[in-house]
């Protein structure tokens, strides 16, 4: 019988307890960021000097973000070194923008930067404007960077890449930057 | 039963473990990822090196031309000459020639006199006696130029005297290396010629004093087509040396051979102890000796004279270490001072325009030196076109360098765009200061930057140093070359086999 009892109870705490999970997702959910059509709260855009990269040929998007839109959505970004040099510094030709501000009392952001399968580039990021020789963070597998208390709209994470000469292959290749976000209400304990 | 609830207890075990504690955390988790495609393009800024001066500076360029390995012959103290009346010369290995009347005078380059370029100079000789004054030099090609002391002009003496000394190097490429003559010849009453000799031991002379007139014998053609086994770089003529195979034409190898040239051609002195790295011959007076003798010298620092010791059939020490700052290069002996005066100097050029002198008139126990700047300014060794569709600014960044402190000094400059003129990099030797200000240039879309040099060697030996060209736009794009200077100290047909 006590095998019974703990049977039932187990079976009861199962079917519970998800279903609070549940209502805590929910809750999440109502963390104001909104996704879909209308622009994200925070997003990864072209960076101030990525107009003469863009000029000069060393860096492209397959789909440039349109018009009215800065927003850099699942589509690859193109780089290109120039045959020969020693190397290639394409400063703050990338950055992630915040586009309303938030509040401390209302949670912390952070940014993880992963880089992977990238040989020979170095991706550099700083929360303040990257300068020559380079400032900032390199990247040479994963960084997270915290995002400090904001009010303004604007850019909050500055990205450099770095072309070094064993790039400058004839052989085109590819590989990935990921970028995630994580935001956490008030009193949230983790730390990434 | 039993089974079904341990089924349950199982599978809710399960569920609270799948969606309990990861909502411990109501994170917001917002993950994309980028694919970057890594690929190259031509670069739109590209080094141009068609202003190449061979044998002066070559650069060697990669395929793309964004990498230069630049081979930079530098200019320094190449040959020392005392004439008929006791006036020393010397010439740089651009022919700028230098001579001390009552104070130091210059020539200026037959190069820069208007004469088409001939080779560099290997070595100079002057004739100064009743009928002439000629300050000659010869190339490593082998043309003749040749200054008019009396009419203040440089002549072509290949051309005006008929001399064909050049076709031995286009037919067979070996580098003439000396010229001397018989000083004081026609004070003892014999003709005064000039004596061409190459790295093979091939001799010409040209007899001046029958151009002349005077004696109405011509000593003039070639006096030796016999390749020696070693290679003669330096050559000394005593005055009675004014006929074919009169014994009194000398020469000497890098390797410590001596020469003497006879009617069957070029014979190897009996030496019991030969010298090596060697540099310089010359006739002077021996006190302990009590006669003329050979004296040599070697490229080494801290090394002194040695003369000839007939008895012994050796080389032995004379007087104490030549004072040295940069390298050994040539040694001369002033005949005039000798045989009219009584006093007996030598005098030892180093590439670094220093000569060292004995000061006693006696022998060489004492010796001092002098120091005569000549600072040498290329015109555009390479340059940098850019095709870019936006202006750069551009720098050069020292990285590092191998054996620096054989130049005296060494600048770099960039001319830009804009015709600024732009101290990029500076080093200088005797106050050792390493200097790279950087100072940045203007590349304009569509234009070019010039570099330019000034440079002195100090020693002998090569220098070669590393650096970045780093070309950026507003702090936006940087893209930084590689250009290699390597300088050359020495001619090529001088063996220099170690650094020091």
């Amino acid at each position: 019988m006590q095998i019974k009892s703990l049977a039932l109870l187990s079976t009861i705490l199962g079917i519970l307890v998800p279903m609070l999970v549940a209502a805590t997702v929910v809750i999440s959910y109502e963390y104001p960021l909104t996704f879909g059509s209308t622009k994200p709260y925070i997003y990864l855009a072209p960076g101030p000097n990525y107009p003469e990269a863009s000029e000069m040929g060393l860096i492209s998007l397959t789909n440039p973000p349109p018009s009215n839109s800065n927003v850099i959505m699942q589509q690859t970004i193109i780089i290109n070194n120039v045959t020969g040099s020693d190397s290639v510094y394409l400063l703050n030709v990338l950055e992630i923008v915040n586009t309303s501000g938030w509040d401390t009392s209302n949670g912390v952001v952070y940014v993880l930067i992963n880089v992977s399968n990238l040989n020979h580039v170095a991706v550099i990021a700083s929360t303040s404007p990257i300068n020559w020789p380079t400032s900032g963070i390199n990247i040479t597998s994963s960084y997270a960077f915290y995002i400090p208390k904001t009010t303004t709209s604007g850019p909050v994470l500055y990205i450099s890449l770095c072309l070094w000469s064993g790039s400058a292959s004839s052989v085109t290749y590819t590989g990935t930057i990921y970028i995630t976000y994580y935001v956490e209400p008030a009193g949230s304990t983790y730390t990434p | 039963m039993d089974k079904i609830f341990q089924i349950f207890i199982i599978f809710s075990i399960v569920f609270i473990l799948m969606f309990e504690i990861p909502v411990t955390k109501s994170d917001v988790i917002i993950s994309n990822n980028y694919p970057v495609s890594v690929g190259t393009r031509s670069p739109c800024i590209t080094f141009d090196n068609s202003t190449n001066f061979y044998p002066y500076w070559t650069t060697h360029l990669n395929s793309y031309k964004d990498q230069a390995y630049m081979n930079l012959t530098s200019i320094w103290a190449q040959d020392i000459y005392v004439d008929d009346s006791g006036i020393v010369y010397y010439t740089d290995n651009y022919g700028t020639v230098f001579y001390y009347y009552y104070g130091w005078y210059y020539i200026p380059s037959p190069y820069y006199s208007g004469f088409s370029y001939a080779g560099p100079i290997v070595s100079i000789a002057v004739i100064d006696d009743s009928y002439y004054w000629y300050v000659a030099l010869l190339t490593e090609y082998g043309y003749v130029f040749v200054y008019d002391m009396n009419a203040g002009a440089w002549f072509n003496a290949s051309h005006v005297w008929g001399l064909t000394l050049q076709n031995v190097w286009n037919n067979g490429h070996s580098p003439w290396t000396s010229v001397t003559s018989n000083v004081l010849g026609d004070y003892e009453g014999y003709d005064e010629l000039f004596i061409f000799t190459n790295l093979n031991g091939e001799v010409y002379a040209f007899d001046t004093t029958y151009n002349a007139t005077r004696t109405g014998k011509n000593y003039s053609g070639w006096w030796s087509v016999t390749p020696t086994n070693d290679k003669i770089i330096s050559t000394v003529a005593f005055y009675d040396e004014y006929r074919k195979g009169s014994n009194d034409l000398y020469g000497i190898s890098f390797t410590g051979n001596v020469y003497q040239l006879k009617k069957n051609g070029w014979n190897t002195l009996r030496v019991s102890n030969k010298i090596s790295n060697t540099i310089g011959i010359t006739i002077g007076y021996s006190t302990d000796l009590n006669q003329y003798t050979l004296f040599i010298i070697q490229l080494n620092n801290n090394t002194p004279m040695y003369e000839y010791n007939p008895n012994t059939q050796s080389f032995q020490t004379y007087g104490v270490n030549i004072d040295t700052e940069g390298t050994n290069q040539a040694v001369t002996f002033d005949m005039y001072d000798s045989i009219i005066n009584g006093y007996n100097y030598w005098y030892v050029l180093q590439t670094n325009d220093t000569i060292a002198y004995t000061t006693d008139g006696i022998d060489a126990n004492s010796w001092g030196d002098v120091f005569v700047y000549d600072l040498y300014q290329t015109n555009t060794a390479l340059k940098l076109d850019s095709s870019c569709p936006l202006n750069f600014v551009i720098s050069l960044n020292y990285i590092n360098s191998k054996y620096i402190y054989n130049m005296y000094n060494f600048t770099v400059y960039f001319k830009g765009s804009d015709n600024k003129l732009n101290l990029e990099f500076y080093y200088n030797w005797p106050q050792n200061i390493l200097k790279n200000p950087a100072n940045p240039a203007n590349l304009y879309s569509g234009n070019s930057v010039l570099i330019n040099f000034t440079y002195m060697p100090n020693m002998a030996y090569n220098s070669t140093i590393y650096f970045e060209v780093n070309l950026e736009t507003g702090n936006a794009i940087i893209i930084t070359y590689f250009y290699e200077i390597n300088i050359i100290n020495h001619y090529s047909y001088i063996p220099i086999t170690y650094e020091p």
